[in-house]
């Protein structure tokens, strides 16, 4: 399969006003992504996932790092071959209502999205248009009313109708169920799929929704103060975990199935300031298994099974996290 | 048989507003035993919020009453004068924990202070006593350092924290009932389990009983022993948990549990089942009719009455997916 995107050592530091210690946010973070593949990025607050997306569409100018697009390293172009290469990408985000602008209309907002892509001419612009907005299912009716007229799975069919138009290879998606009803949360994946399906588009999903990653995706990568702690298959991260904040993670879902019931296995303390990280693994502070070797030697990724990587010193060791799994 | 704690009877309430009157609670039937805690289901503008104040018979204007009784411990709540109200009832017997504890919490206070506060207007005893009992609650509440945070202003606690701060002023003065209005929303994952299993330690310690309003399946699965479905102002269906997964009766609980990853029967088209019908003009009949897929002529004419299918499972429904 062919890599279509390839992030290599991101790393991203922000400045903070008033204090001299600086926030790394994105530290030596690197994956790879398949075409037509969706690839999941977990984490909780502050585990720099957000930013990494943002990175990759160069929304935000990286510390350093290598982005390739279809082998095409992207990271420090400009004007013209910048744009060449992010007309191929796009970004559908968190909160529908706060992403449109709400001064226009269902049809303009898919035309404006048009327009960074060559002007077509009239007659080819409405039908991809019209074409585009049936792919979402948004009726001829909906044409001409404003985001807060409005249901919420409507207004992030708009958000996904606004990516798809000008037909990316490659969509970043930022959370696009979380501010959704469950009910509606539905409708949106089952979108995303068949739109995957028909389209071969290639997905990052970023989510701290892992129910919703483990249906949708086919790798992931689970993140932890601005590094990458797993990474593997969602079969292998999901059902063979190793790292002990995966582990903790996946312990903490409430499945909707009262047979199944969560382990044990839990961090203890709480997250370490990002401006003042531990040295070392980051984790130590908090892990049940952690041993000197982990406060004062900072882990390497090990690769465990093909295509399996784990940060940690014990990468080696089992760990179960379910008692009762009736799958 | 375990004594029912809160009984809800026929609630109506109605919202006066410019261009009508909005029905947002449409004869609630709802009931809850002690020691139990019940999960309410519903999608935002079910009316679960109004359900949940109207709980602390907290209903203000342009809200009325339309119709209906709340039972606490077989007394009719809405009977009582607010001062009766405020001085033995809210906060005292019945508790509520909102969602984003941020907002409701004094931004000018330091969160010890809004804890003692509490803690002496229920009790009168002095402020010094109030503060040292505020520590106490932040240490069983999980918050490290306690003295050190019991100073601490909202704005310098983390989501997480904040949210315990609301717990533990919530649960001061020890409420034999909590309503927890969606308590973990917004809340990381592991964040919202360690506040879970918190506030679960307390209530089955006290042996307290609660209602958890949520659209989260998982947490009424995990944490719930029955569950109230709510639609449109009605209760649809209520059961015990494990029945509920089991079985769902109504043809609305099917639809939420259909839109979870993990039970989703592999359809690749979309459900577009629309919304929630306008309070300001509400369906004949029974309000689920124009979303429907089992939706017959009996439907669009009749209101569906309540029917007890299994003990302790109730529909309301006139062609139950069961039968």
């Amino acid at each position: 399969m062919d890599k279509v995107i390839e992030v290599k050592n991101l790393r991203k530091v922000f400045s903070i006003k008033g204090i001299k210690e600086r926030l790394v946010a994105v530290d030596n973070v690197s994956f790879d992504i398949n075409e037509s593949e969706t690839f999941g990025l977990i984490g909780e607050s502050g585990s720099g996932k957000t930013t990494v997306g943002r990175c990759m569409l160069k929304l935000i100018p990286l510390t350093s790092g290598n982005l390739n697009f279809q082998n095409t390293e992207y990271s420090n172009l400009s004007g013209h071959q910048k744009l060449g290469i992010l007309k191929n990408m796009q970004m559908v985000f968190q909160d529908p209502y706060y992403s449109l602008n709400p001064r226009r209309t269902v049809w303009e907002t898919v035309d404006d999205s048009l327009n960074t892509i060559k002007k077509k001419n009239k007659t080819e612009r409405r039908e991809r248009i019209e074409d585009t907005l049936s792919k979402v299912y948004l009726k001829t009716e909906s044409y001409d009313k404003y985001p807060h007229q409005l249901s919420m799975g409507e207004q992030q069919r708009l958000g996904v109708a606004r990516a798809i138009v000008s037909q990316p290879k490659f969509i970043v998606l930022d959370e696009p169920t979380s501010s959704l009803d469950i009910s509606v949360r539905g409708e949106i994946i089952n979108l995303l799929v068949k739109l995957q399906k028909d389209l071969g588009i290639t997905y990052l999903f970023i989510s701290h929704d892992l129910s919703t990653v483990q249906y949708l995706c086919h790798r992931v990568a689970i993140m932890y103060l601005g590094q990458i702690v797993e990474i593997g298959s969602v079969d292998q991260v999901f059902k063979k975990s190793r790292h002990p904040y995966s582990v903790a993670l996946l312990s903490s879902v409430m499945y909707p199935d009262p047979k199944i019931k969560r382990s044990d296995y839990k961090l203890t303390g709480e997250i370490p300031s990002p401006i003042s990280l531990p040295k070392a693994c980051y984790l130590a502070t908090r892990c049940p298994e952690a041993e000197d070797i982990c406060r004062n030697e900072p882990p390497e990724m090990y690769e465990i099974d093909d295509g399996h990587k784990v940060m940690c010193h014990f990468a080696h060791r089992e760990r179960r996290f379910r008692i009762t799994n009736t799958t | 048989m375990t004594d029912t704690i809160l009984n809800i009877k026929n609630l109506h309430i109605h919202f006066n507003v410019n261009n009508g009157s909005a029905k947002v609670l449409n004869g609630i039937d709802l009931s809850v035993k002690q020691g139990h805690l019940l999960g309410l289901v519903g999608e935002s503008g079910s009316g679960k919020s109004v359900l949940a104040m109207s709980m602390l018979a907290y209903v203000r204007e342009p809200g009325i009453i339309k119709k209906g009784e709340i039972f606490f411990d077989k007394k009719d709540i809405l009977a009582l004068t607010e001062e009766e109200l405020q001085k033995k009832y809210r906060g005292k017997e019945i508790g509520l924990i909102a969602a984003n504890a941020r907002a409701h919490l004094n931004p000018l206070l330091p969160v010890g202070e809004q804890i003692a506060n509490v803690y002496s207007a229920h009790t009168k005893k002095p402020k010094k006593e109030g503060r040292i009992k505020a520590v106490e609650i932040l240490k069983s509440v999980g918050i490290n350092d306690a003295e050190r945070r019991a100073e601490s202003y909202p704005h310098e606690l983390s989501g997480g924290m904040a949210q315990r701060v609301m717990i533990a002023i919530t649960l001061v003065n020890a409420p034999r009932f909590i309503v927890a209005d969606d308590c973990t929303n917004g809340l990381d994952v592991t964040v919202a389990a360690q506040v879970m299993d918190l506030l679960l330690l307390i209530l089955k310690e006290r042996e307290s009983s609660g209602i958890f309003i949520t659209h989260d399946l998982g947490i009424v699965a995990q944490c719930c022993d029955e569950v109230a479905i709510m639609y449109s102002g009605q209760i649809f269906e209520q059961a015990p948990v494990k029945d509920f997964f089991n079985k769902p009766l109504h043809p609305y609980s099917d639809v939420l549990l259909d839109s979870l990853p993990e039970r989703r029967k592999a359809k690749p088209e979309i459900d577009t089942i629309g919304n929630l019908p306008n309070p300001l003009q509400l369906p004949n009949g029974c309000l689920f009719h124009p979303r429907c897929p089992r939706a017959q002529e009996l439907c669009l004419r009749e209101k569906p009455k309540i029917r007890v299918i299994s003990p302790g499972h109730t529909v309301k429904c006139h062609y139950p997916l069961e039968n």
